[in-house]
């Protein structure tokens, strides 16, 4: 294809780029502007919130949207508006650190299948099969039940099981590193495998890591509320429980519980979808 | 290669790690442990676990206090009908929609499909049984709230009426997926050489599409469907919980609540070997469709 | 512009021009392009990568997608103008009158059919036969282009065969319907070197069976022993046609100037490598007048303002270039 004239020479960096190709897309866009938003309201849960999310009231509950509760109430009077904004809290927090522990794994896993091939790279890709092929619910739903339901065990499992396809993705993308000319350049020079995996591969293979991981935190967020949906909530305010609590009590007709929580797991699942998308098309180039 | 990790998976090391758990979490239930033999060393309980399980016997439930395995089968058959229905509707009607998605891509059909499928995705599937549980329930009472028969018994138009509701929850996000794959796949597919050369060749695009682009676009979607096997079964516990659709879904939400282990676990090993078996024949199934890979 | 018309022209390509809508603006990838492919004569279009000689291949058998692409102009072949007819008279043109292989034939052949499929295909089409007769056929074209126990090696899968055979059932699927024009696009720049020979050499023998041949390369070796005439491309204007013998030992135009001296050869010794400064131009912000005078060693002003297009110099030999005079003289004698 056409080749631009050298004297366009471009002055911006390489983050300013990849900023500009992501803002063209405003899906991309939403995404990250209601994460940021997200964002705010968990860290200014105190400031904002109404009402104390555990508080009970028993003479208000199921009390429908209206002036005092804007979301309306559940079956113990508490606030729904208030339990979406704490709950942005432990979504915020699982999704990002599951999604973290799975892409360290993963990483290095698919690292090191692909630097070292061979028997490692059978050994590690044997794995991955066995993982790929367990149904991911039921075993989380055992392991937290055996082992109790508390916030580090839902992260722990949830970032164990999902990083196998994260670790293929590196693999076949450190492969194809491999087979460049620099690669085989340091192996003659001698240099350390570390060296040579992370100041040579890794920046190469980053954008893909990247896209992965924001679809590792909606994955984790969607895994995190079917846990808590199904009674294994780790903390009392999380949006699965609350969609638990709808349906314990979906003869009352109270559809605002069910409805806005709900609703924000979509959203936040959505938004990092489309952050993933445009980290897509930013990061392209080359 | 495929037969290596079902053997592997056949033997329950996942379940036995479990299996050693109880006895440090539940100081309490000593008594109970007594009852159902699991005061032996641990390494014998594994062996009787391990026999018993290839039988087919996976101990006695801790709630019910009846073999796990009965209950096992006697629930099993509804989530088979109910998986086995989303399943059909997902490949029926999402790959012609994946494959128009495709031919006509950027059209309004498109965009839509897009845009419901990436939705469908990104849904918590007990959100949308809720939201259909309200709407159609409670408002519309078009669809009867749970269970697989009406009270009084019924034929099969009776099943199907209760099947629709949590069918169509659990098919929407497989939907998605398989929709959006095929989409993708397809697209790339048309962008191939070959296809090129074939309509190079005179061939008129019907003819095109069918012999030469979808027969290497779907390809992949046969092991894609494969692994949504997974996904299907964690979305029918929650979708069978939320419609009290009495299967394998619910029992497993069931035991969770009570802490039945023994249930679990055999509940977990019936369904592993369900994703295996699955996978394994979508694996030879492609195989055969593949004329590059010889077995 | 003045060609002389010949009468035993196969294809007319006149005033040709595809442009493609992009982001950054309309990239022009054929710009009047007036082509003769006579009767019988392996045309050669040589050009570097980007000179718009795949899009005009592509745009004579009217495989360009038209939404983003706006194809223009006049082809005429046997009387027919190619881009005045609709999709269904055009599909019955492709593949029987005019014949395309490609450059690289492990993609273009279909993974998942049988090759003898592939190539009953377009016999089937075409010609009316029936699926026996059709294989009979493929086995029958297979054998021509030299593959042996074709019989057998018809029920085989692509990724059976080396890339020399794959490139031969992509020939032998080509030629089934006997086509007037065979438009072969780089088919040796996938090959390795001893592949590459024999595959010219079957090009060779073939085309003088088949009828007329439009050899798209950028590798002048090539070009020297297969293609009776040449013309060379260049950012999507021909700049210079002429029979082989003649391009080579004159070559007018300062790019095909260019372009013969950094073909190394063995037989001359060179002491460095020569090639041609500078970059293609932006096909979306085209330099003014003579595309090629940013790179043009003998330019002078008027070719930055003004658009040269082909005149006839010599007899046979057109050139695009506004101070040809200048640079050779009037007559044959000129510096080297």
């Amino acid at each position: 294809m056409a080749l631009n004239n050298a004297s366009e020479e471009s002055t911006e960096t390489k983050f300013q780029g990849a900023w500009r190709r992501y803002r063209r897309d405003t899906l991309s866009l939403f995404g990250l502007a209601f994460i940021i938003f997200l964002i705010v309201l968990a860290i200014a849960a105190p400031l904002v919130a109404p009402y104390d999310p555990t508080q009970i009231d028993l003479g208000a509950t199921f009390v429908p949207p209206s002036p005092l509760h804007l979301l309306g109430t559940d079956y113990l009077g508490r606030d729904t508006l208030s339990r979406i904004i704490y709950g942005a809290q432990i979504v915020l927090t699982i999704g990002v650190t599951a999604a973290l522990l799975m892409t360290v794994v993963g990483l290095l896993a698919g690292l090191v299948a692909g630097y070292f091939g061979r028997y490692v790279d059978e050994l590690l890709m044997r794995i991955t099969d066995i993982f790929l092929i367990i149904p991911a619910l039921p075993l989380i739903l055992i392991f937290v039940a055996v082992f109790g339901p508390n916030v580090l065990n839902v992260i722990v499992i949830i970032g164990l099981l999902s990083w196998p396809p994260l670790a293929r993705i590196v693999r076949a993308e450190t492969l194809s590193i491999m087979g460049r000319d620099f690669i085989a350049a340091e192996k003659t020079m001698g240099a350390r495998h570390t060296r040579t995996i992370f100041r040579h591969i890794l920046p190469n293979i980053l954008s893909p890591i990247f896209v992965y991981s924001a679809l590792g935190i909606a994955n984790a967020i969607l895994i995190e509320a079917a846990v808590d949906f199904l009674g294994l909530a780790p903390l009392s305010v999380s949006w699965g429980y609350d969609l638990s609590i709808a349906l314990n009590y979906w003869v009352r007709g109270a559809w605002w519980i069910a409805f806005f929580p709900g609703l924000f797991i979509l959203l936040t699942c959505l938004s990092f979808f489309f952050i993933s998308d445009g980290l897509n098309e930013a990061l392209k180039v080359e | 290669m495929l037969l290596n990790f079902a053997i592997v998976h056949l033997a329950p090391g996942g379940p036995a790690a479990m299996l050693a758990s109880p006895k440090i979490s539940a100081a309490a239930r000593l008594q109970i442990m007594k009852t159902y033999g699991l005061d032996k060393p641990w390494y014998s309980q594994f062996e009787l676990y391990l026999i018993g399980s290839l039988q087919g016997n996976f101990g006695v439930s801790y709630f019910y206090s009846a073999p796990v395995m009965s209950m096992i089968l006697q629930r099993l058959p509804n989530t088979v009908l109910l998986m086995g229905a989303s399943l059909l509707a997902t490949i029926i009607f999402g790959i012609p929609l994946g494959i128009i998605s495709a031919t006509k891509a950027n059209s309004p059909v498109d965009r839509a499909s897009v845009v419901l499928s990436t939705l469908g995705w990104a849904m918590p599937p007990m959100w949308l049984g809720l939201i259909l549980l309200f709407v159609f329930v409670l408002y519309l009472p078009w669809f009867p709230p749970g269970g697989v028969q009406s009270i009084t018994g019924g034929g099969w138009l009776d099943v199907l009426w209760h099947l629709v509701l949590p069918g169509f929850t659990l098919a929407f996000g497989s939907l998605a997926n398989i929709n959006l794959f095929i989409r993708s796949s397809l697209l790339d597919v048309l962008k191939q050489d070959y296809v090129l050369a074939a309509r190079g060749k005179g061939l008129d695009r019907r003819t095109v599409l069918y012999k030469h682009a979808l027969r290497n676009a779907l390809l992949p979607a046969v092991t894609n469907i494969g692994l949504s096997i997974g996904f299907l079964i964690g979305g029918a516990v929650l979708v069978e919980t939320i419609f009290t659709w009495p299967g394998l879904g619910l029992l497993t939400f069931e035991a969770i609540g009570h802490r039945d282990y023994p249930m679990l676990l055999g509940i977990f090993f019936i369904f592993s070997i369900a994703v295996i078996g699955m996978n394994l024949v979508t694996d030879i199934i492609y195989a055969f469709l593949d004329p590059r890979i010889s077995y | 512009m003045s060609t002389s018309q010949n009468d035993n022209s196969l294809l007319r390509i006149e005033d040709l021009n595809v442009s493609f809508n992009t982001p950054g603006g309309e990239l022009v990838a054929v710009d009047s392009v007036h082509l003769n492919i006579k009767e019988k004569e392996i045309m050669g279009l040589v050009g570097e990568s980007g000179s718009g000689k795949t899009v005009t291949a592509l745009s004579i058998m009217r495989l360009l997608s038209v939404p983003p692409a706006r194809v223009r102009g006049k082809l005429m072949l046997e009387g027919m103008d190619l881009l005045a007819l609709g999709e269904a008279d055009m599909m019955k043109v492709r593949g029987s009158k005019i014949a395309m292989i490609y450059q690289d034939p492990m993609t273009s052949l279909n993974p998942v059919l049988r090759v003898g499929d592939q190539i009953a295909e377009a016999v089937e089409k075409h010609q009316g036969l029936g699926k026996k007769e059709a294989l009979q056929a493929s086995v029958r074209a297979m054998k021509t282009v030299g593959i042996a126990s074709a019989e057998k090696r018809a029920r085989d899968y692509p990724h059976q065969m080396s890339g020399g055979m794959r490139q031969r059932i992509v020939i032998a699927t080509a030629l089934s319907c006997n086509p007037r024009l065979l438009i072969a696009d780089e088919p040796t720049s996938m090959l390795d070197l001893l592949s590459q020979a024999q595959l010219i050499a079957l090009l060779r023998e073939l085309a003088a069976k088949v009828g007329s041949v439009l050899y798209i390369t950028h590798d002048m070796g090539v070009v020297a022993q297969l293609c009776d005439r040449i013309a060379v491309m260049y950012a999507s204007r021909i700049m210079e046609v002429a029979q082989v013998n003649e391009l080579f030992n004159h070559p007018l135009h300062p790019y095909t100037i260019g372009l013969l001296e950094s073909v190394t050869r063995a037989d001359t010794k060179v002491e460095k490598l020569k090639y041609i400064e500078g970059n293609m131009p932006d096909l979306v912000k085209r330099p003014s007048g003579c595309l090629f005078h940013p790179r043009c060693r003998f330019a002078k002003d008027i070719c930055r303002h003004e658009v040269p297009s082909l005149r006839e110099f010599n007899r046979g030999h057109f050139v695009a270039c506004l101070i040809v005079e200048e640079i050779h003289g009037r007559n044959r004698d000129y510096p080297r």
